[in-house]
């Protein structure tokens, strides 16, 4: 049986990152499918912020390179990659009073006309991403007023309005309470399954990530030590030696 | 005739100036060939305010170093203008040069000394301008004011309309001012003395202005007559160093080396005491201290300052003219205004510091301080 | 857990009138330039010396019209409207213009909304240009402008490009970087100021007019070397709005919404810096305008700089113009005390009514 061969949406080869002299990230690979939804993770300073800085292309990697749809991410143009790959980052600040709409709005600016603005097909857009993400009541209030749940939907809502087939996510659900952390979660699987968005999303929170991902992407001291579903990747041995907690404490059951 | 309110481009500047000297070429072979019969002069129309050589080139720009004006204070201005042809020609202690048609009818004095001059001379009635310090002699008080401190009011000047403008030389009348209402298209002669004789060329090249030259010249005859009586009274009396204090609020001011002040001072028989530059005004208490007047003269009495506040002030224990009690107020206006009663002030100044000199106090000079007697200490 | 970041008491429900000013900017706009030629008749129409109303709208269709209207008026009040209160007017909205869109520029850039344009040292550095121009002694006439107004706008571009040029040492520059710079450039520019205003004697007076902003001596020739760079820097500023949209959640979101974020930081910050020197050469140091028309403008329709920058300018002449009417009527007030004792009131009252908290 032959496996049709198509391009991964998302590929990363070999990526090596140092600050200085100091390395970050040394030979990375994955790649991610059309449709797929994977969780990156791993303990703080692992280099998972720094991937996805890389994947961005907000950093330049030492070595190795990133692939988008096939096509290496320095040929693409910045303006072109921003209707390809949407980023939603874990906290924003605001500095000035913007109503949820103008914030959704935002995700547009990859769209819309450089003097015109906002065409008709851009106002149905904003309109659809905030009701998918739920927010539409919301429409009209301030920002800087809803909890961080509900802003955090609201970035959410923004990223999806870009309308973009890749979506990265930096640490989506800190400080959020459980049912908006399930309500993200949902969400992006909702995106994959149904809309065949890519996702990749940085996560620290790994009962999360092996609840709602089948795929997990463990990064540890710079290196990618496991890539699979969490069965494979949560096992007792990495657990304790990645995380150096008792592994009973994320597969469940009381401390033995 | 309308004025064109377009500003000339640059490159037409250069032209501008080339027929201005055409101009003034013209007006030099004009007054070569003109009758002996004087011409009547013209009042201009409220319509024409704007003086047909000037326009519509703006007065020639000046490029020269600023602060140091280039007065000629003893010798006579040139002038090509005799008295019986009507247009003048003069050149101000900046050495601007400009020609009106006539002896000027609307004239506006932007300085206290010239409005009390423009009296003097007898045209008080062509003076239609002045500033609001303008204090001398009391009819002033019915021509309306269009400068202030704050500068001067350029829309009241247009509205007058004036064929002649005396402004303040050094920063007395900003430069910015007389800038504009030269490029407005008025004749402003500024003036600045640096001396006593610097006043005396002043008055006349003021007289020859508006058309007055002899009433000017028997002005600075009978000034300099004073200032004459003045150095044969102090000849031979030794000179004490001499403090004249212009003010004291928020510092001391005194009067800066190479002034018209410092000369009145000098030429008053005292040994003028002055700031470091000639363009500070302020000095330091240490450096007064120093220096230790023998004399010091109020000029800020008009204010209230008296000799027994100035002996009270902490620190001046030390000066002579303190210990002494030699500390004299005088009407400053006539000190230090460099107008038609300097001689008067410089007598003034004389008695000040000589009191025992042989000179009559002249009769309208205010007495400051008398109701308080300094106590001496 | 859920945390509330922003510790904003709640706001008063915004009144029926600015909701629906806020749905409509066109009508603002509209508004906004009926304003604009009402202040202008009325910039012209008074003044120190009273001329007739009829008179002057009769000069201004004579003169810019073109209509037929039999000349009853003196010669002198035709100078005093074309030569002193017209380009007096016109350079009050001009510069009202240029601060406005460079003081929402910065605001923007810096996502700081105590930001202005003199923020980057602009001010100081235009102030200590003056001074120094003062203390040479060489007069200078070059299209109208003295040594003092080139001195100045080569300080106010000066010191931002010192500013900009020091903030980038180390590698990437973040905004938050540029603007303690600025601080910090501003503050040694204001010694140095203080210094040659201390070796000036004399002109100190005139230093302090200049720092004190003041259009009496607005005249054609500044003007019409000012407008080209005023105008220039604008539409610069307002064809790049999406620009500063995408920098509403910072630098990093606007590489992510496709902005070259380093070429449009460069491009704004340079328009901006070089129409706020250009107004300071031509008027001191007015302040005020800068920091308040865009709060007010986006207290009223949001920050969404599409609607934002062209409101700002057109209610930023609005409000200069008025303010040196103000200025000039009693005697000679410096502008920027005009637009603070106006500007200051006002501002407080919005803030308090509807928003309280800034988070930055």
């Amino acid at each position: 049986m032959t496996e049709p061969t198509t391009v991964p949406a998302l590929e990363v080869r070999g990526i090596r990152i140092d600050y200085g002299s100091r390395g970050v990230l040394s030979d990375v690979s994955f790649a991610v499918a059309g449709g797929e939804a994977v969780a990156l993770i791993g303990p703080n300073g692992a280099g998972k912020t720094s991937l996805l800085r890389a994947i961005t292309g907000l950093l330049r990697p030492r070595a190795g390179e990133v692939l988008v749809d096939g096509n290496p991410l320095a040929s693409i143009e910045r303006a072109a990659l921003a209707r390809l790959v949407a980023v939603v980052p874990g906290q924003t600040v605001v500095a000035f009073p913007m109503r949820v709409e103008e914030l959704v709005a935002l995700g547009r600016v990859p769209h819309e006309h450089p003097l015109l603005g906002l065409r008709p097909v851009d106002h149905e857009r904003i309109a659809a991403a905030m009701a998918r993400v739920g927010i539409t009541a919301l429409c009209d209030r301030d920002v800087r007023e809803l909890s961080l749940g509900e802003r955090q939907l609201a970035v959410l809502a923004m990223a999806i309005a870009q309308d973009a087939r890749i979506l990265l996510l930096d640490e989506p659900t800190v400080h959020l309470d459980l049912r908006h952390q399930v309500r993200v979660m949902e969400l992006l699987r909702d995106l994959a399954a149904r809309d065949g968005v890519t996702i990749l999303a940085v996560l620290h929170d790994i009962a999360l990530a092996r609840l709602f991902f089948d795929r997990l992407l463990l990064l540890d001291g710079g290196r990618l030590v496991a890539d699979g579903t969490p069965a494979e990747v949560l096992t007792a041995s990495t657990i304790s030696t990645v995380y150096g907690v008792d592994p009973h404490l994320v597969l469940g059951g009381l401390p033995g | 005739m309308r004025r064109n309110s377009v500003p000339t481009p640059p490159a037409s500047r250069g032209k501008g100036s080339f027929r201005f000297l055409l101009t003034v070429a013209a007006a030099l072979a004009l007054a070569a060939c003109s009758p002996a019969a004087s011409t009547p002069t013209s009042a201009p129309t409220p319509a024409s305010t704007v003086l047909p050589t000037l326009a519509p080139s703006p007065a020639p720009t000046i490029t020269l170093p600023a602060p140091t004006p280039t007065a000629t204070p003893t010798t006579l201005p040139t002038t090509a203008a005799t008295p019986t042809t009507s247009a003048i020609t003069i050149t101000d202690d900046e050495g601007t040069t400009i020609t009106l048609p006539g002896p000027p009818q609307k004239v506006i004095s932007l300085t206290p000394a010239t409005s009390e001059l423009m009296f003097a001379l007898g045209a008080g009635d062509r003076l239609v301008g002045r500033t609001n310090y303008d204090d001398y002699p009391p009819q002033i008080s019915s021509v309306p004011a269009v400068a202030t401190f704050q500068g001067v009011e350029m829309e009241k000047v247009v509205n007058i309309g004036p064929d002649l403008v005396l402004a303040g030389g050094n920063g007395f009348t900003s430069a910015a001012d007389i800038k504009r209402m030269r490029d407005l298209g008025y004749p402003v002669l500024v003036l600045y003395a640096k001396d006593v004789p610097g006043v005396l060329a002043d008055i006349r090249l003021v007289g020859q202005a508006v058309g007055e030259a002899s009433a000017a010249d028997s002005i600075a005859t009978s000034i300099q007559s004073q200032i004459d009586q003045v150095t044969q009274a102090v000849a031979g009396l030794p000179a004490p160093r001499t403090f004249y204090e212009i003010g004291d609020d928020p510092e001391l001011y005194g009067p800066a080396p190479d002034s018209f002040v410092a000369d009145m001072v000098t030429l008053a028989g005292g040994d003028a005491l002055t700031t470091t530059d000639p363009s500070v005004f302020s000095i330091p208490v240490e450096r007064l201290v120093a220096l230790d007047p023998q004399v010091i003269i109020l000029g800020d009495a008009a204010y209230g300052t008296c000799p027994d506040t100035v002996a009270a002030r902490p620190g001046w224990e030390s000066i002579t003219a303190v210990k002494n009690g030699d500390i004299r107020p005088v009407d400053d206006t006539i000190v230090t205004r460099p107008g038609p009663r300097v001689g008067d002030g410089l007598i003034a100044l004389a008695l000040a510091i000589h009191p025992d000199a042989a000179l009559t106090a002249p009769p309208d000079a205010v007495a400051y301080c008398t109701a308080s007697p300094s106590p001496s200490p | 857990m859920s945390t509330r970041v922003a510790a904003a008491p709640v706001p008063a429900t915004r009144s029926g009138l600015l909701e629906s000013a806020r749905r409509r900017p066109l009508a603002l706009a509209i508004l906004g330039l009926v304003l604009v030629a009402a202040t202008l008749v009325l910039g012209v129409a008074l003044g120190n010396v009273s001329i007739p109303i009829t008179d002057t709208v009769a000069m201004l269709a004579h003169r810019l019209l073109g209509w037929p209207v039999h000349v009853t008026w003196p010669q002198s009040s035709e100078t005093i409207v074309f030569e002193l209160r017209l380009p007096r007017v016109l350079t009050a909205m001009a510069v009202g213009v240029a601060l406005s869109l460079a003081g929402a520029t910065y605001q923007g850039l810096l996502r700081n909304p105590l930001a202005d344009p003199y923020v980057l040292g602009t001010a100081s550095g235009a102030a200590l240009g003056a001074a120094v121009a003062l203390l040479i002694p060489v007069q200078l006439a070059f299209l109208g402008l003295g040594l003092l107004q080139v001195l100045a706008f080569a300080g106010a571009l000066g010191a931002v490009a010192v500013v900009y040029r020091v903030s980038r040492v180390g590698g990437q520059g973040s905004m938050t970087a540029v603007l303690l710079t600025g601080y910090a450039v501003g503050s040694l520019l204001a010694a140095g100021l203080a210094m040659t205003m201390y070796l000036s004697g004399n002109n100190l007076r005139q230093i302090f007019f200049y720092l004190l902003g003041s259009f009496a001596q607005a005249s054609w020739p500044q003007l019409l070397v000012a407008l080209p760079l005023i105008c220039l820097g604008s539409v610069v500023i307002v064809s790049r709005a999406r620009s500063l949209n995408a920098m509403l959640l910072g630098e990093q979101t606007a590489a992510h919404l496709g902005l070259d974020v380093r070429r449009e930081r460069l491009i704004l910050l340079g328009a901006a810096t070089l129409i706020t020197a250009a107004s300071v050469a031509v008027s001191g140091l007015i302040g005020f305008v800068g920091l308040v028309v865009p709060h007010l403008v986006r207290l009223v329709v949001g920050p969404n700089a599409r609607t934002l920058l062209p409101l700002s300018a057109i209610y930023g002449a609005v409000f200069l113009a008025l303010a040196d009417l103000l200025a000039r009527m009693p005697g000679e007030l410096p502008v920027g005390v005009v637009t603070a004792i106006i500007g200051a009131p006002f501002f407080l009252y919005l803030l308090r009514r509807y928003h309280a908290g800034y988070e930055l």
